[in-house]
């Protein structure tokens, strides 16, 4: 019994959606075709075939009569629906949209699942009620609850961990508009008041488009597209696609060329939308949820003040005007964060590991909420810990010194998301002293940062050169407030390109710096090696880098950081070249194996060898 | 860096350790009382930082999902772009070549796609299968009822699966 998981469903008018709880975490449960919701379609082919969820739908065009859509609206009456010899009732038609659910969960978690939870409108009577649960049973599930959407939603956004919350949930699908509003005590959610419309939804919204498309066509060209049901079909997947990319964009361009013809010839729909015009035409449908929001409020003797969450659900949430509306309704910012299509789904999933206790195994574990490093030259926040990282946690890192000779480094620990340690919080600082004096870039530091299940961040540097280590433990108490984390969060935002460039600025700087620095190494260390003409054109360049550093000129650092490089490695190819010249030399002379390439057998080869032997 | 081979040091030291001083100091009840209690919070940890380990593991396949998600349409835009090129060229050349352009660039499209793996799907004269097929029209016609007679626009599919069903009128036979 273990293993025996809940699935939890949202039972939709249009669609269904379900889900399971792994590993914590409510996931989403994709059907057979691949798709994260199914639409609650049925039919009844001709030659007696059962479809469901998409195939369904695509055929109903040609099956009306045996096409059911929408079944969820007859839940919990007598209505019987007539195919062909056989009456079905609500429940056994709302049986075949779970079991195919039932049946595509199976396949993908390869279990058998026999209980579920599914979820209801929060208005739907006890008849109702009663109808889904026997549906379920019909499609062998025994469903261990009837819980409602909206307390689904609460609980999908975590909700229920608090003490108490009033809660407002606006349900904006394809079809159907539901307010409710829920006060939660005890950890019992209680429905305090309903409202809604039962025909309005994002469809509606579509047609508007499709309209305007029609009318600004027949404006331009004369032409009346609705008697062509072929270009309606074309306009109104446009229009929901318009509408789709209205929610992210300020404006779009609707493009169907070839739309229709007349005598004249073809003729071409090419309109550009704008998101003030999508608003225009869909704001009366928008504003006429304000009045059941109103009425819901009102019978729950609440006022707008006393709701702590708004929620919002359902696929049409996702205009940018229905949220707007909301907002400015009920003065607070509704919670965001999980696809309104699929929240209520989640809801029912966690209810289902609720019932049986699989909640109790999870271990709650603690996020760092901010990105935990420390300062690196130029006054870089190195990161180390990334923000969101699931604690407890470790992470190493090694860090090497700036300047020759340097014993000591500090470590400056740091919180936070901007790209300079200064603009983050300080935790802590310490220093790792007693390091062996070497060229800079030589000694390695290891740097680790050990989060422990209390959130103690303990923070150690260990020079792995001679084994000293130094450490430091920064205690819970110095944790942060929401509000801290949040300007944080916002301060990245507004500085992000900001930061961004410093950084570049800061680590050009650096880079240009560790050119120089290594160039000077080369000709140190092989001067002598190059050519006369060669070395001077390494200095020059050099010179030139130090020059645009001290004078600040990054387009100038930039510049002349690429050309000391490529000086650099014209000489470094040189030099690698009378090496490998002088290996294949030495190879020749042991004898030792077969040469791959007959050409290095050429006398001129042996003699380049002597030539560099001599010059050792 | 690694959790795993830290702790287990460490839970080895300990445990000689411990039973040897249970040993010598003839105490076995307390100390050995204090020792699994010590070996029980460094088994925790361990369980803690495995999950913690786990955790962070799904959220980094997640990102790496994303990035993949987002990239794979690379190597297709890239394609996609040789055609747009070839149209900047059509639509700047002389109108008595276009349609010959047309026809080609078409051409080359069709063969792009095909790389990817994305094939038209054959609807017209077929009978009606939801599988393949969205039903837009139910028309009458000469042909057999649920014949397709009409192909409003195209069906595609990649690899084996339907990424776009053709929108289709079938016929509702000729009564």
């Amino acid at each position: 019994m273990a293993n025996d998981k809940v699935l939890g469903i949202d039972l939709g008018t249009t669609y269904s959606c379900m889900s399971i709880m792994e590993a914590g975490k409510p996931i989403v449960i994709p059907n057979s075709e691949g798709g994260r919701t199914t639409a609650s379609v049925v039919a009844f082919t001709k030659e007696g075939e059962r479809l469901v969820g998409s195939l369904a739908k695509r055929q109903a065009v040609t099956n009306p009569q045996r096409t059911i859509q929408s079944i969820k609206r007859k839940m919990g009456t007598s209505d019987k629906i007539k195919i062909d010899d056989k009456n079905y009732t609500p429940q056994e038609i709302s049986s075949m949209i779970l079991q195919k659910l039932k049946v595509d969960a199976e396949a993908y978690l390869g279990e058998k699942i026999t209980r579920a939870v599914v979820t209801v409108p929060a208005y739907f009577n006890d008849a109702q009620r009663q109808a889904t649960k026997d549906a379920g049973k019909i499609a062998g599930l025994e469903v261990m609850r009837i819980i409602n959407e909206p307390t689904a939603s609460a609980l999908a956004y975590g909700i229920d961990k608090e003490q108490d919350a009033t809660v407002l949930v606006y349900d904006l699908g394809g079809g159907t508009f539901d307010v409710s509003i829920l006060t939660l005590g005890d950890g019992v959610f209680e429905v305090k008041s309903t409202a809604g419309n039962n025909h309005l939804g994002g469809d509606d919204f579509d047609q508007r488009v499709t309209d305007y498309l029609v009318e600004e066509f027949k404006k331009k060209e004369g032409i009346d597209l609705r008697s062509d049901p072929y270009a309606m079909q074309r306009l109104r997947d446009a229009s929901e696609n318009a509408k789709i990319e209205l929610s992210q964009r300020q404006s779009t361009n609707i493009n169907l060329p070839y739309i229709t013809q007349d005598k004249s010839g073809p003729k071409f729909l090419n309109i550009d939308l704008t998101k003030s015009k999508l608003e225009q035409l869909i704001g009366d449908l928008v504003e006429s949820t304000v009045g059941p929001v109103k009425q819901a409020l009102s019978d729950a003797k609440l006022e707008a003040k006393d709701i702590d969450h708004v929620l919002l659900v359902g696929g049409s949430t996702r205009v940018p005007l229905v949220q707007e509306t909301v907002k400015k309704l009920l003065g607070k910012e509704p919670d965001k964060g999980l696809n309104p299509d699929e929240c209520v789904a989640l809801g029912a999933g966690i209810q289902g590991a609720v019932l049986t206790g699989e909640t109790k195994d999870i271990v709650l574990l603690d996020v760092t909420p901010l990105t935990l490093g420390i300062e690196t030259l130029g006054g870089i926040a190195t990161k180390l810990i990334e923000r969101n990282t699931t604690i407890p946690t470790r992470k190493s890192q090694i860090f090497s010194t700036a300047a020759d000779g340097q014993t000591s480094v500090e470590i400056h620990v740091v919180q936070g998301e901007r790209a300079l340690a200064k603009d983050n919080f300080t935790l802590g600082k310490f220093q790792l002293t007693g390091i062996p004096p070497a060229p800079r870039g030589i000694p390695q530091v290891e740097v680790t940062f050990d989060i422990d299940s209390n959130g103690i961040i303990h923070v150690s540097a260990k020079d792995l050169g001679t084994g000293n280590q130094q450490n430091i433990s920064i205690k819970g108490d110095k944790k942060l407030s929401e509000e801290d984390i949040k300007k944080m969060m916002d301060a990245a935002k507004i500085f992000e390109n900001e930061d961004k460039q410093k950084r570049d600025e800061i680590e050009l700087h650096n880079q240009a710096d560790t050119a120089v620095f290594t160039a000077e190494k080369m000709l140190k260390d092989s001067g002598d090696k190059l050519e006369p003409e060669d070395k001077t054109k390494v200095e020059e360049s050099v010179a030139a880098v130090k020059k645009a550093l001290a004078d600040d000129n990054l387009d100038e650092i930039k510049k002349s950081m690429e050309a000391l490089t490529e000086a650099v490695y014209a000489v470094t190819t040189k030099i690698y070249q009378k090496v490998q010249a002088e290996q294949a030399a030495q190879q020749q002379s042991a004898g030792a194996g077969t040469q791959p390439n007959p050409e290095t057998k050429d006398d001129d080869n042996v003699v380049n060898a002597d030539y560099k032997v001599k010059e050792e | 860096m690694n959790d795993a081979e830290r702790s287990e040091e460490q839970t080895g030291e300990e445990c000689t350790g411990i039973s040897d001083t249970a040993y010598l100091s003839n105490q076995p009840d307390s100390t050995e009382l204090d020792g699994q209690k010590r070996a029980l919070a460094e088994l925790n940890d361990r369980f803690l930082r495995l999950a913690a380990d786990f955790e962070n593991f799904k959220k980094r396949t997640a990102r790496d999902r994303e990035m993949i998600t987002n990239m794979a349409n690379e190597r297709f835009a890239i394609d996609i772009i040789e055609v747009l090129d070839n149209f900047e060229r059509a639509v700047k050349s002389d109108d008595a070549h276009l349609r010959e352009g047309i026809v080609q660039i078409r051409q080359l499209l069709s063969s792009q796609l095909q790389r990817h793996g994305i094939t038209p799907l054959d609807a017209l004269n077929k009978p009606f299968n939801p599988a393949e097929h969205e039903a837009i029209a139910h028309v009458p016609s000469e042909e057999k009822e649920g014949i397709v007679v009409d192909e409003v626009a195209r069906g595609y599919r990649m690899h084996d699966k339907v990424i776009r069903y053709a929108k289709v009128a079938v016929s509702k036979g000729n009564h």
